[in-house]
């Protein structure tokens, strides 16, 4: 992907990216992303700076959001796993 | 007006919740659950130790035991979220069931928020929240502790 670099599962975005909150959660279904805390006007989007690309790397990701970026106007987001959100449990 | 997103045959929403450590959740619509439930993990990173967790909560908030339709039992608390936005939309209260034992992230809008709402169903398969009946919806609910209390706790119970 343009604009992106991965480090040890890690995806970076090299500017944070706008994108529908959503549709990146059912794209990334059970890995964790890093947003900024304060986000666009639209309430349905988010602008995400990096991301887990597979569920190992999430603890990585709460590393590197604690410290690369600080808690101060970043959040981490976990998205639901592919088997909580088809599950008819 | 909430927009819900059709995904594979089942419905979400986005849930902001700013006095959590984690703000954004992902909400399914789940008429089958009676309550509206997130597990800790959905609102936080940190590794909690849940005992303790549950002891500082036990006597502050309702509880219910929940059972999964595998026959999982799960115990939930109730919290009360403020200035919550859902899809937009800005509830000043929003009440839900904090799932302690369940290792993943979980977030279900149950039947006591779904069936306070008027609904209309889009052609590209979504739909919309059209109107919630606030009142009988803050009528319904019981002793809690507020989101802010439970972000302390969460800090306080970290393993």
């Amino acid at each position: 992907m343009t604009g992106t670099k991965e480090e040890n599962g890690i995806v970076y975005f090299d500017e944070p990216r706008t994108v529908h909150f959503l549709k990146f959660a059912f794209e990334h279904m059970g890995c964790d992303s890093i947003a900024l805390r304060d986000s666009v006007d639209d309430p349905t989007k988010i602008k995400i700076v990096a991301y887990a690309a597979n569920k190992s790397a999430n603890p990585l990701l709460q590393l590197v959001l604690k410290t690369k970026y600080g808690l101060e106007n970043y959040v981490t987001m976990r998205h639901m796993s592919e088997m909580e959100a088809y599950s008819i449990d | 007006m909430i927009e819900a997103h059709h995904e594979n045959g089942a419905y979400f929403v986005m849930l902001r919740t700013p006095n959590a450590e984690n703000p954004i959740v992902t909400m399914k619509f789940d008429s089958g659950a009676i309550n509206t439930v997130i597990s800790v993990e959905a609102l936080t990173a940190k590794t909690i130790d849940k005992d303790q967790l549950v002891g500082n909560i036990k006597g502050k908030a309702a509880r219910k035991m929940f059972r999964s339709a595998s026959g999982n039992k799960m115990e939930g608390y109730l919290v009360c979220a403020t200035d919550v936005v859902l899809s937009g939309k800005v509830f000043d209260e929003f009440y839900y069931y904090l799932l302690v034992d369940v290792d993943d992230s979980v977030g279900l809008l149950g039947d006591d928020f779904i069936s306070k709402c008027e609904f209309s169903h889009k052609i590209d398969g979504n739909i919309e929240i059209t109107a919630f009946d606030d009142v009988h919806y803050k009528g319904t609910v019981g002793n809690c502790i507020s989101e802010s209390t439970l972000d302390q706790l969460l800090g306080l119970c970290e393993a």
